[in-house]
C-alpha cells in the first residue's frame, strides 16, 4: 500500500494534458531534442521563461509588448480577414466590424493605455509611398 | 475642359507669404478632436494624406498600426520609417474622412497635409496673392 506521500508524488510526476494537437505536440518533443533536454526539463526551461518574459514586459514600452503581441498572433489573425483587431496591454482583446468600435471599446476595456494596435486584417498592409525631398530637415 | 468657371469659398494667406496653407481639423477615430480648424502647410510632394508632428501625433497612438504595416516613405536620402495611425480628417467644406496619419519613427517631425487629402478638394494657390483658397466648379 502506497503511503499518502507517495500518492502525492506519483501526481506531481504525472502530467495529463488534454486538448493539444500532435502538431505542437510534436514540436515541444523535436524542440526538447534539439537541445538535449528531457520533455518535462523542456516544459520546465519554457515556464521560466515565460515567468520571466512576463516581468520583462512590464520594462518594455506598450508599443513594444503590442507589437510583439501582434507579430506572435499574426498568422492566427488571418481567420479574421475584414475585421479590426485591437491589441492593447500586450494582449488581443478583440475583433471588431470597424476600428471605430475597436477604439471606443478601447476606452472601456483599457481606460489606462496610451498605445494600442487597431488594424483591419488583410486590408492594412505596408506601403511605400513617395515624398519627393521633404524629409530633409526632419 | 476650357473654359470652367470656379469661385473661391474660402482663402488663407501663406504662411510668410511663400507656404501654401489650409485649415484642417483632425480627429481620432473615437471622435476626440486633437486638431481644431488650424493651418498646416500644403505638400504637394508627400503622397500621404497628413504627416503630423511627433506631439500631435502622441493623440493618435490608440490606433496606431503594428509596425509591420506602418509606412515607408521614399526620399531623396533614403527611406523613411514611420509611425501610422487612424485618424479622421475634415477638410473645408467635406465631411470628415478616415485617414491615415504619418509621423516619422526617428525625429520629431512636422505637421503638413499631403497629396491624398488634397485629392479630395479644389484648390487654387494665388501666388500673386500669396494665398490658398478652396474652389467650388459653378454649374453655368
Amino acid at each position: 500500500m502506497p503511503t499518502q506521500t507517495n500518492i502525492t508524488k506519483v501526481i506531481l510526476m504525472t502530467l495529463v494534458i488534454r486538448g493539444l494537437d500532435e502538431k505542437t505536440k510534436r514540436s515541444i518533443r523535436a524542440e526538447a531534442v534539439k537541445r538535449g533536454l528531457k520533455l518535462a526539463q523542456a516544459v520546465k526551461e519554457a515556464f521560466q521563461l515565460w515567468q520571466t518574459y512576463d516581468l520583462e514586459v512590464s520594462a518594455v514600452s506598450e508599443r513594444e509588448a503590442n507589437n510583439a503581441a501582434y507579430n506572435a498572433l499574426r498568422q492566427e489573425l488571418e481567420k479574421y480577414a475584414g475585421k479590426a483587431v485591437l491589441i492593447a496591454n500586450g494582449t488581443l482583446l478583440g475583433t471588431y466590424d470597424d476600428p471605430r468600435s475597436a477604439a471606443i471599446d478601447l476606452r472601456r476595456r483599457a481606460p489606462r493605455a496610451h498605445q494600442a494596435i487597431i488594424t483591419v486584417i488583410s486590408k492594412d498592409k505596408k506601403e511605400e509611398l513617395e515624398w519627393l525631398g521633404g524629409s530633409l530637415n526632419l | 475642359m476650357a473654359g470652367r468657371i470656379f469661385e473661391s469659398l474660402t482663402c488663407w494667406p501663406h504662411k510668410g507669404r511663400v507656404q501654401p496653407t489650409i485649415a484642417v481639423t483632425l480627429t481620432t477615430i473615437d471622435g476626440q478632436t486633437v486638431v481644431n480648424n488650424e493651418r498646416m502647410p500644403l505638400d504637394t510632394g508627400f503622397a500621404g494624406a497628413m504627416l503630423l508632428s511627433r506631439d500631435v501625433f502622441t493623440h493618435f497612438e490608440k490606433a496606431e498600426l503594428p509596425e509591420s504595416e506602418s509606412r515607408v516613405y521614399r526620399t531623396l536620402t533614403g527611406p523613411v520609417p514611420m509611425r501610422t495611425a487612424r485618424a479622421i480628417l475634415t477638410l473645408p467644406f467635406q465631411e470628415g474622412i478616415e485617414i491615415f496619419v504619418d509621423t516619422p519613427r526617428y525625429g520629431s517631425g512636422k505637421s503638413l497635409v499631403g497629396l491624398l487629402a488634397l485629392g479630395k478638394i479644389d484648390l487654387l494657390l494665388h501666388g500673386h496673392e500669396s494665398e490658398t483658397c478652396v474652389l467650388r466648379e459653378r454649374t453655368q
